[in-house]
């Protein structure tokens, strides 16, 4: 599903984030990556969702090499992804419906179809009855939760996570961990990043540990 | 994977055209609320667009209304030839006959040294006869010779040979100020044009500011579009729109700041023209014109618009 081939990343100013990783995730699994603040978790979540291009080596996904999608085919590409984010990146002017319908707007869904996406997505994280307040009346948990709704609405192959849990208490972080196995059981890869070593316990999941943007361990395929 | 383009139950071309219309009503939408959260420069930007739209379009005017100006003064020029003053009435008949018959005259008028007398003397109240003066006046025919004589040499050739004339005392044909006033017109129109291209640059640059301004506002709202899959075209839409509100906000106000000036100017312009025995009033943009005016402003805020998002989109990665 996502295979890597000695990917290495080096920013402007020669900042390295990632140092000739080769790595490969199979369809539908539940994969933690971690390692300390700029180990290369981030860069590596970017380069898989083409935020950003490998300087060296190649990303498979899907077996497409992503080197070779043009710029103009990359909004296609991010469609089958869904993403969260440690500060949610919600737009406050938004409702929590209008922010999680957005993928689906962006592909010209019908309204129909949006709505019972959209009911279908929030009723999932335990938010039906938010949709028309604002995220700025939200929780950072619930925040957290509507972020989720917008990565899944979509019903994308692949859900990343950088940090998810990064603002919540211990108790939020297992609800919304069990989320993102929720999603993984319906046959999602999820990649999560995360530097939560008593989530990373708890879960029980194949874990990746990166430092300085070198892949040092890797617990390999937990069944 | 599966297809990247598809979209749920996108079949059918009802469907599609649904899709593009929704799209499009959701970008206006999104245009006027991204305006109204960003009023003030909205607003600047629109005033100072509807300036510099007004300015060439005013200067338009002035020039439409100038030509006709120059249209109604210049159209027929005719030449006043003074017969001698001993000339008798049968000579200066037979004079007028011959001119009236030269293939080069489209129409000619006599005047009788008496009406002439008489004209002059209810004009100015003075009664000549009274004083036992002989008609100082002499017979005058007035010619309007064919357009292409004033083409060659402005009619010098024509009243040259009329002044050779014996019976002929003298020609005036004073047109000079037509061909300044015609020299001027056009220096005047050619300004207007340079004027309207350097406005018109002007307004891009206003209009891709103002839209600058609104993606800069919106940067976070673009990051997020972009990471959920939205392609430039969806991200750009809703700024063009703004752009197109803005042109058509803008095209507006500038035709009411013309017809504001033309109200300002137009007693005066009025009294000017009374001056010159003329009924020559101004006259302002025809419904042609409105509409072009505001298409043209339309299309002004759209190209702003677009070169102003085109640029900023390409700050962003991927």
């Amino acid at each position: 599903m996502i295979s890597l081939n000695g990917v290495s990343k080096y920013y402007p100013g020669g900042n390295q984030g990632l140092q000739d990783v080769d790595l490969a995730v199979e369809t539908s699994e539940f994969t933690f990556i971690t390692g300390h603040s700029g180990a290369g978790k981030s860069t590596l979540l970017r380069l898989i969702a083409l935020m950003d291009r490998a300087t060296h080596g190649q990303i498979f996904v899907g077996g497409k090499n992503l080197a070779r999608i043009p710029i103009y085919e990359i909004p296609y590409y991010r469609r089958q992804i869904g993403m969260v984010f440690q500060d949610h990146s919600l737009l406050p002017s938004r409702t929590v419906y209008d922010n999680v319908a957005l993928p689906l707007s962006v592909i010209g869904a019908r309204r129909s179809e949006i709505r019972k996406r959209v009911h279908a997505a929030l009723d999932k994280v335990g938010l039906l009855d938010r949709e028309g307040a604002t995220p700025s009346a939200l929780s950072v948990g619930e925040q957290q939760r509507v972020g989720i709704a917008r990565a899944v609405v979509n019903r994308p192959t692949i859900l990343l996570a950088d940090e998810p849990t990064g603002n919540l208490d211990p108790s939020l972080s297992r609800e919304i961990l069990e989320l993102f196995h929720q999603f993984n059981q319906v046959g999602v890869t999820v990649l999560i990043a995360t530097h939560d070593h008593d989530l990373l316990k708890t879960a029980g999941r194949r874990v990746i540990e990166l430092r300085n943007g070198k892949l040092i361990s890797d617990t390999g395929l937990v069944t | 994977m599966s297809n990247h383009r598809s979209r749920p139950h996108a079949t059918g071309e009802g469907l599609r055209r649904e899709f593009f219309l929704l799209q499009h009503i959701q970008a206006c939408r999104e245009a006027f609320q991204y305006l109204r959260m960003n009023s003030v420069i909205a607003v600047t930007g629109v005033a100072m667009m509807a300036i510099a739209i007004a300015l060439p379009a005013l200067m338009y005017v002035v020039v439409q209304n100038q030509r006709a100006l120059l249209k109604e003064w210049g159209d027929k020029p005719s030449l006043t030839i003074f017969l001698q003053q001993n000339l008798d009435e049968p000579a200066a008949i037979d004079l007028l006959e011959r001119f009236a018959t030269d293939p080069s005259t489209t129409a000619i008028r006599f005047i009788h040294r008496d009406d002439a007398y008489a004209e002059f003397s209810q004009s100015s109240g003075l009664d000549l006869h009274a004083g036992r003066h002989p008609n100082p006046l002499p017979h005058v025919i007035i010619l309007t010779p064919k357009a292409e004589v004033w083409v060659v040499d402005s009619g010098a050739e024509l009243k040259r040979s009329l002044e050779s004339e014996t019976a002929v005392d003298l020609v005036l044909a004073d047109l000079t100020w037509i061909d300044r006033l015609n020299a001027i017109s056009r220096l005047t129109e050619r300004s207007v044009t340079l004027l309207a291209v350097l406005l018109t640059c002007g307004g891009f640059l206003i209009v891709g500011n103002t839209t600058r301004a609104l993606v800069d506002e919106h940067h976070k709202e673009i990051e997020v579009l972009r990471l959920v899959g939205a392609t430039n075209s969806f991200i750009r839409r809703p700024f063009l729109y703004s752009g197109i509100i803005q042109g058509l906000l803008a095209g507006g106000a500038a035709l009411i700041l013309v017809q504001l000036i033309f109200v300002a100017l137009h007693v005066p312009i009025t009294r000017v023209a009374e001056t010159y025995l003329s009924d020559f009033t101004i006259s302002s943009f025809t419904p042609p014109e409105v509409a072009v005016l505001i298409a043209l402003s339309v299309a002004l805020g759209w190209c702003g618009a677009w070169i102003g998002t085109s640029l900023n989109l390409k700050t962003f990665n991927n």
